[in-house]
């Protein structure tokens, strides 16, 4: 029951990555196409609200999935040492 | 113990997850940096999309008149930047982009290409060639311009132009006292300036006049007097009277001045990238960026650094990308990459976050030329 517990987290922390990275694609492909640019660059902030839109979209989607993807990797490092130590644990016990 | 062993392990993975993100942001940039056909070409192709569009002032939001102009210029000074060293490494490509070149030139000298430096002079540049007032920003980024356009191309419908210019600004230097000249009236910059040193190398090679006398005794100038002995990086401004620096050492201007110098002396151009690696470069798990003050100088963004993040310029880290692959720097040039790929989102060969400025800057800075090109060891 743990093992399919453990393996369905890591899925959906995989999928929870692969679908920030298809986001990410689109919004950066939107602010491409709606000319989001003048939202970091420009000093004054001037700048449709449109485009500071998806700019902030882009940006926020491409932080998060940094984030989400630096997160799984701790997360499953953690859950990993753990195992070990149920394993190691468990194999005492037997003994 | 297996708590702190957990929180190690999370601790180390994270760490390495970051590692990864920046090598995978970094992975468009082997091809980049090795001056793949290809790899340039896309960014050449996503360039075009600006060259092509009629661009104004409008097109930028600085929050100035005077700036917005100023972006304007140099996306299409970049621009030419761009096709002309992809089509000097790449020789297929240079009928293709010797129209694109002269295509930007037609609009950095029209009317409205100019109109930013006309409103700050109060006169106009190209009419003003051959008088006593110098416009070295106007007529210097665009005599680098119109010099390669013409070593791509001899027979360019701007060589004239280049030709008047460069022979306006020599006869200025050759009379200038503090070895630079006035980018709008009451103002001196020598990045400005270093981008006329870069055309009259450009330009001699282009025409086989001879300058060296003068460029040498320019540079052995900016060399020793524009410098900061201390960083070795160099003033953002000085005093157009006495030459005197009235503004701290940069990165912004110090690195584009040593993007625009390798064209001319490769040795000078190395040596501030030495002292703006020393100063300025950093690298964080793999993303490098680049200090727009050096370390104990506190300092604001502004319309040539950028925003400053943390102390980190934007303008700055971008112009480090030229002088990595200049000087064969392969790690700073990965690193720096994966920032501004990170941060700018390339689809295609534009930008997320690019617009016509950053857009250009890159293409220009990413496929800047080794020194080896210009014959430098």
């Amino acid at each position: 029951m743990g093992r399919v517990v453990r393996l369905r987290t890591g899925l959906i922390r995989a999928g929870l990555c692969v679908l920030l990275y298809f986001a990410d694609q689109v919004f950066a492909s939107l602010a491409v196409e709606t000319h989001a640019a003048g939202t970091l660059l420009s000093p004054s902030g001037a700048v449709p609200l449109q485009a500071l839109v998806v700019a902030g979209l882009f940006l926020g989607c491409r932080l998060l999935l940094a984030l989400v993807f630096c997160g799984a990797a701790a997360f499953t490092a953690s859950d990993l040492v753990r195992v070990l130590f149920r394993g190691r644990a468990g194999a005492l016990a037997k003994r | 113990m297996q708590r702190t062993l957990q929180f190690i392990a999370a601790g180390v993975a994270s760490l390495i997850a970051l590692r990864v993100l920046a090598f995978g942001y970094a992975q468009p940039a082997e091809d980049l940096y090795d001056g793949d056909r290809a790899a340039q070409a896309e960014l050449a192709r996503g360039m075009r999309r600006w060259v092509e569009r009629d661009l104004g002032r409008d097109d930028f939001a600085t929050g100035s008149d005077r700036f917005d102009g100023e972006w304007l210029f140099a996306t299409r000074m970049m621009a030419v930047l761009g096709y002309a060293q992809t089509a000097i490494e790449h020789p297929s490509l240079r009928a293709e982009h010797a129209v694109l070149i002269d295509a930007a030139i037609d609009d950095l000298v029209s009317e409205s290409g100019r109109a930013f430096d006309r409103e700050a002079w109060g006169s106009d540049p190209i009419s003003d060639l051959s008088t006593d007032r110098a416009h070295v920003a106007y007529l210097g980024y665009l005599a680098l311009a119109a010099s390669l356009a013409r070593l791509v191309d001899p027979d360019t419908r701007h060589a004239a132009l280049e030709q008047r210019i460069v022979d306006h600004l020599s006869a200025h230097f050759e009379k200038s006292e503090i070895g630079l000249l006035e980018t709008y009236p009451g103002e001196a910059y020598p990045i400005d300036n270093t981008s006329f040193f870069g055309a009259l190398a450009v330009h001699d090679r282009a025409t086989g006049e001879d300058h060296s006398e003068l460029l040498a005794s320019l540079l052995e100038r900016l060399r020793h007097r524009y410098r900061d002995p201390r960083t070795g990086l160099l003033y953002q401004a000085v005093d157009p009277d006495d030459g005197s620096p009235i503004d701290v050492p940069r990165g912004s201007g110090t690195a584009l001045g040593a993007y625009f110098l390798s064209f001319a002396d490769p040795a000078l151009s190395r040596s501030l990238y030495d002292s703006i690696q020393e100063q300025l470069v950093i690298q964080t798990f793999g993303f490098g960026t680049t200090r727009e003050y050096p370390r104990r100088v506190d300092g604001q963004g502004d319309i040539d650094s950028g925003p400053v993040l943390l102390g980190q310029g934007v303008s700055a880290t971008g112009f480090t990308l030229a002088l990595a692959r200049i000087h064969g720097d392969r790690e700073t040039y990965l690193a720096t990459y994966a920032t501004a790929s990170f941060f700018g989102g390339p689809v295609d060969g534009n930008y997320a976050l690019g617009g016509p400025i950053g857009d250009a800057l890159l293409f220009a800075l990413s496929t800047a030329l080794p020194a080896r090109t210009w014959g430098a060891s």
